[in-house]
């Protein structure tokens, strides 16, 4: 693992929204480390701060309101934090790209799909208009749209044939670095599958890095070789597929578990996380989900719990793991 | 597409109809008639008088004379000026060239002017700059056209003496003042126009996909956002060419500019009805041409537009 280049480094990225005389903390302390060829899963639920941190690696966060501070965040190298804009718009959509989560409003509705993918090749690569656009058509056809449509416009495409369309300009240039911002959560489960297949063929053909923003755990249990669990802005449990899935260590990971609806126990109601997660104005000094957990003590409310090493695969961010015999319930039953 | 230019040319007729029998009964309902200014005085008795009124055939009631009108216009006939005896097309028309080089020289002043301010406003919205380009802009509209034109003619025709004062000229000079008077009269609904357009465009998702691209941000605000906003835009300007090819009599008067806003004027102070009327009815079927052609660029802005209008001929 370690031999392999690292695509993408993010250290200690936190940022915040400055709103109103309010200051809203989306993002906290979070460090991703992503080598090439491997899929990161972003997991966490809607606020957690998942599109901020895939936003801030493209230094794409509207500042103000946005503050980003970091130690660093590089993308292949480039130190995206001190490029200037001119820099920056020669990183994006080269050395990494986004899709985004809504294919309805991803696309300009006044360009033709062809046109749209053809300006990130022409951006980015020493083609003529000719070139590039017999490219932009290979894109379409990779993603399984006949080059005929290149011509239509994004009305003229159904929501799962946008994302696609979307796929298709992230993918144009080859970057190291793909992040995919709940690239099916727009899309029906037919669909779904399609996009998710096709994402993983595109990743071993070029062997992009990807991150992949989701709730979905089927999702990252099918395309994953990391996951990240991230709640009210933290990364709050890290480490590699198998040992989140069959390791469990945070709380909220196995409450995120749980509430997975039980293909074997039909007759079982859903387990819900109670509660909501806190307000991004005002994130709690201590563990930020001390409120929804059951495990939780009035320790866990005080102090911040420090980021604890289960194994070389896996951290964990849970101060009871500081008492010796303290164990989840889903890794009680799984162990 | 052609069903739908057909469709609006035909709702042409009940408007110029409207329009035409809207200035007969305003002319008829005015103090005094075109027999009263030519004879004003001339040593006439009234008897004399009424036989001139007789033989224009002015006595006859009203609908008879607008029927007799109408009649004309319809084979093209559009009558003769009672004042000058001259075809009123003739008149109108030799009046007209002038009119649309004013009429466009302002509107590119105003599109030069507002859509650089108002984007810009947009970018910077609820900044000192945007509220500045805001008053600016709409200082332009509260500002009577007379005494902008005045106040432009005093700084540059006197005291500069860097351009002419009158617009009457046919070199390039001539035309600064007036299209520069007019345009910023049109520039605050413009720039306001432009201003809400890319406020809304802005916070589009597929601006952010263009970033991501790596597109430059010029690009990203020019070509990306501008054309999504162009649809209200193109609306405002046209409305105001539209407006601008009736001819802006206050401007014309203030530079001795020969447009056809100073003949209609010219017609109503001298009560002549059929040139009034011909020059209303001619300027309300180029209105309705020019904002015709507005809607029909909406097509090539607006791919969903152009499907709208597809779809419509094909359904009926």
């Amino acid at each position: 693992m370690e031999t392999k280049n690292t695509v993408l480094d993010i250290e200690n990225l936190s940022v915040e929204f400055h709103v109103d005389g309010e200051i809203a903390k989306s993002v906290t302390d979070v460090t991703i480390k992503l080598h090439e060829g491997t899929t990161l899963g972003l997991v966490g639920e809607t606020g957690a701060g998942k599109t901020t941190t895939a936003l801030a690696a493209l230094n794409l966060i509207q500042c103000p309101p946005g503050v980003i501070k970091a130690d660093k965040i590089e993308v292949c190298g480039n130190d995206m934090l001190h490029a200037k804009q001119h820099e920056l718009e020669k990183i994006r959509g080269k050395d990494i790209s986004m899709i985004f989560q809504d294919p309805m409003t991803s696309l300009n509705p006044v360009f033709d799909v062809g046109t749209q993918i053809q300006e990130s090749i022409l951006l980015h690569e020493k083609l003529s208009r000719e070139e590039a656009w017999e490219k932009a058509m290979q894109m379409l056809e990779l993603v399984g749209i006949p080059r005929e449509r290149g011509h239509e416009y994004p009305h003229q495409f159904s929501g799962g044939m946008k994302q696609r369309v979307v796929i298709a300009i992230s993918l144009a240039c080859t970057p190291k670095v793909l992040i995919a911002d709940e690239p099916t959560t727009a899309l029906d489960v037919t669909i779904q599958a399609q996009v998710l297949e096709m994402m993983k063929e595109l990743r071993d053909k070029y062997g992009t890095a990807m991150i992949m923003i989701t709730h979905d755990l089927g999702i990252v249990a099918e395309s994953c070789d990391y996951v990240a669990v991230m709640y009210a802005g933290r990364i709050i449990e890290y480490g590699t597929l198998d040992e989140i899935f069959n390791n469990t260590r945070h709380p909220y990971t196995e409450g995120l578990f749980n509430s997975l609806p039980n293909i074997h126990n039909r007759v079982g109601k859903l387990k819900p996380i109670p509660g909501m997660m806190p307000d991004p104005r005002s994130i709690p000094e201590g563990c930020a989900f001390a409120d929804r957990c059951p495990y939780a003590t009035d320790e866990c409310r005080r102090t911040l719990p420090e980021t604890l090493k289960v194994n070389d695969d896996h951290v964990v961010a849970c101060l009871r793991y500081n008492e010796p015999d303290f164990m989840i319930e889903r890794s009680r039953k799984n162990g | 597409m052609w069903r739908y230019i057909v469709k609006r040319i035909l709702m042409l007729i009940p408007v110029v109809i409207g329009a035409s029998l809207l200035v007969f009964c305003v002319m008829n309902l005015s103090k005094g008639d075109v027999v009263s200014v030519i004879t004003a005085g001339a040593d006439m008795t009234n008897e004399q008088i009424e036989a001139v009124r007789e033989a224009m055939g002015l006595n006859r009631p009203l609908l008879v004379r607008y029927g007799e009108y109408l009649f004309g216009m319809l084979r093209g006939d559009f009558g003769k000026s009672a004042i000058s005896n001259e075809p009123v097309l003739k008149l109108f028309f030799t009046r007209f060239p002038a009119t649309v080089k004013l009429a466009i020289a302002s509107s590119i002043v105003n599109i030069v002017l507002s859509i650089p301010l108002g984007i810009f406003s947009a970018r910077h919205q609820g900044s000192v700059a945007d509220n500045a380009a805001m008053v600016f802009a709409l200082m332009g509209l509260s500002m009577p056209a007379f005494w902008l034109g005045l106040m432009l003619m005093v700084l540059f025709c006197v005291n500069l003496q860097w351009l002419p004062a009158t617009g009457g000229g046919t070199d390039f000079k001539s035309i600064i003042l007036p299209a520069v008077t007019m345009g910023i009269g049109m520039m605050a609904t413009t720039t306001r126009t432009t201003r809400s357009a890319m406020l809304d465009v802005l916070r589009q998702d597929y601006l952010r996909t263009a970033r991501a691209k790596g597109v430059p941000e010029k690009k990203v605000i020019n070509l990306h956002a501008l054309k999504n906003a162009m649809i209200p835009i193109l609306t405002t300007v046209g409305t105001q060419l539209a407006k601008a090819f009736g001819g802006g009599a206050v401007i014309e008067m203030v530079f001795a500019y020969p447009g056809v806003g100073k003949l209609l004027l010219d017609a109503i102070n001298n009560r002549d009805t059929t040139l009034a009327c011909g020059c209303i009815v001619l300027q309300t079927t180029i209105t309705v041409v020019v904002l015709l052609i507005v809607d029909i660029l909406y097509a090539f802005v607006d791919p969903r537009v152009k499907a709208q209008y597809a779809k419509g001929g094909k359904k009926k």
